[in-house]
């Protein structure tokens, strides 16, 4: 059987955008996918019936989701990256010690991408693992926005995206002078309401790679207390990811029975 | 054309075979693909352009990486996933209360899978969510093992293993206390702490233990 045949152009396309429909975080019905992805309900049948027996989708009763495969190579993936590996620690540990949700971002063109949220609030938050928003709506875009105003108008250094918008035109001179000064930006009730945020970017002021939050309801989230420690531990995550820092992990055998 | 596999036959299988190379390799050539999955050239490549495409992939130069599509649909299957979504809550209380990493397991065939891991910066080991091992390898895979037949050899406590009030306590310089669950839907899975010996108290077992039983109470009922 030849692999160019079976691997056409169509399918990889139909699998990914069928699993693109649980982007709700639904179960959904065979119907409902049909319908949804306007496949034949024979061809989305078939598709899924493959799709769980590699379980990148699991079936309950009449429904489905996302199933453990897609868990997995999403964990790896993370994994990967430098940013998410280095701050994972301090992310549990601002976590722990703050008891509130914990972000981690990157700005993309106007928007922050959310590489990482711990914790579960008392309040439903928009933010989810590789969502976007707004970036000059949330504290997090504007600490990112404050600090990456330099590469955003020196394109040439190749760390931007073309799209991305100068920050002056979405923040004010005095709110970005301010933010830069206290390396630290809040946001009360802008992008949600009831709820606050505090977040520092990740750099050392030529560079931003990045920035992380902690975002709590608004009455128990205190703007001038949380500063600092959210200013350490975006500090953490910086030295992390500097070369110099090559600290070994405790053990390479952990997890593991024999260190083979 | 003479490119032919004989097996495997579905498409599925062959994406599963693209994408396990890159379970310990950050980035891989298509010349790096190529040899470790046997795949011809062009047909991996063609395989390679449709996932760049819908962001399962991402290409830097000549790089390949996992893209940022599978981190979303990974976050989004988290949600999902009923054993997952139990534990995360008493995974962050454990690591709260004990310091010690934490980490969440299950049991598929003969392999170990992590789901998840919470640990700060005064214990961490590297271990993370998505890997696999032999179960028989990691402590925790024989605390799952153990639990499904009731009993493993290897529990003996002649190896530095040993199973007490159903934990299962092992590993050498970094000790792990494993506590296993029945998950319902025919799963088991396991919660262990992780630390250094003298880190492990018999007061973070004793939580790991009521954190266990509390997630089967839920997961079966």
């Amino acid at each position: 059987m030849a692999l160019d045949d079976e691997f056409s152009n169509a399918f990889i396309a139909r699998v990914a955008g069928l699993l693109d429909e649980f982007h709700t975080g639904d179960r959904l019905t065979l119907s409902e996918l049909s319908t949804r992805t306007g496949l034949p309900r024979s061809s989305t049948h078939r598709l899924l019936t493959q799709l769980v027996e590699h379980g990148w989708v699991s079936k309950r009763g009449k429904t489905y989701a996302l199933g453990r495969t897609p868990l997995e190579w999403g964990a790896l993936a993370r994994n990967h990256d430098r940013l998410h590996r280095a701050a994972h620690p301090v992310l549990h540990d601002l976590h722990s010690t703050t008891g509130l949700v914990v972000h981690l971002a990157v700005l993309e063109g106007g928007d922050v991408r959310y590489v990482d949220k711990i914790g579960r609030g008392p309040l439903v938050l928009p933010s989810r693992i590789g969502g976007r928003q707004p970036a000059h709506r949330t504290a997090l875009g504007k600490a990112l926005l404050a600090h990456t105003r330099l590469h955003a108008s020196l394109p040439a250094t190749g760390c931007t995206y073309p799209s991305a918008p100068r920050a002056e035109h979405l923040l004010s001179r005095n709110e970005i002078a301010h933010i830069r000064e206290r390396r630290v930006a809040h946001e009360r009730e802008e992008s949600v309401p009831g709820v606050a945020c505090v977040a520092a970017p990740i750099g050392n002021g030529q560079t931003c790679v990045g920035a992380l939050s902690v975002t709590g309801p608004v009455d128990i989230v205190d703007t001038v207390g949380l500063a600092t420690p959210v200013r350490l531990a975006a500090r953490a995550v910086w030295r992390a990811l500097s070369p110099s820092d090559s600290r070994p992990h405790l053990s390479r055998s952990v997890g593991q029975r024999t260190s083979a | 054309m003479s490119e032919v596999l004989p097996t495997p036959s579905s498409v599925m299988d062959r994406l599963g075979l693209l994408l396990e190379p890159f379970r310990d390799a950050d980035g891989l050539t298509l010349t790096e693909l190529c040899r470790r999955t046997g795949f011809p050239r062009s047909s991996a490549h063609r395989m390679l352009l449709q996932l760049v495409r819908v962001g399962w992939m991402r290409r830097s130069g000549t790089t390949y990486h996992l893209g940022p599509k599978i981190v979303e649909l990974g976050a989004l299957a988290q949600a999902h996933d009923r054993i997952h979504s139990a534990a995360l809550r008493s995974m962050y209380d454990l690591h709260r209360e004990t310091g010690l990493a934490v980490h969440l397991t299950v049991l598929d065939d003969d392999q170990v899978v992590y789901l998840e891991k919470v640990s700060g910066a005064q214990f961490t080991d590297s271990t993370w969510a998505g890997q696999r091992h032999l179960a028989e390898d990691t402590v925790a895979g024989l605390a799952l093992l153990a639990r499904r037949d009731g009993t493993h050899p290897a529990l003996t406590g002649s190896n530095g293993h040993s199973l007490v009030g159903g934990v299962v306590h092992g590993g050498e310089c970094f000790r792990h206390a494993v506590a296993a669950f029945a998950a319902g839907d025919g799963e088991i899975a396991a919660l262990s702490l992780a630390g250094p010996v003298e880190a492990i108290s018999e007061d973070a077992v004793r939580r790991l233990r009521r954190a266990a039983d509390h997630l089967e109470t839920t997961l079966t009922a």
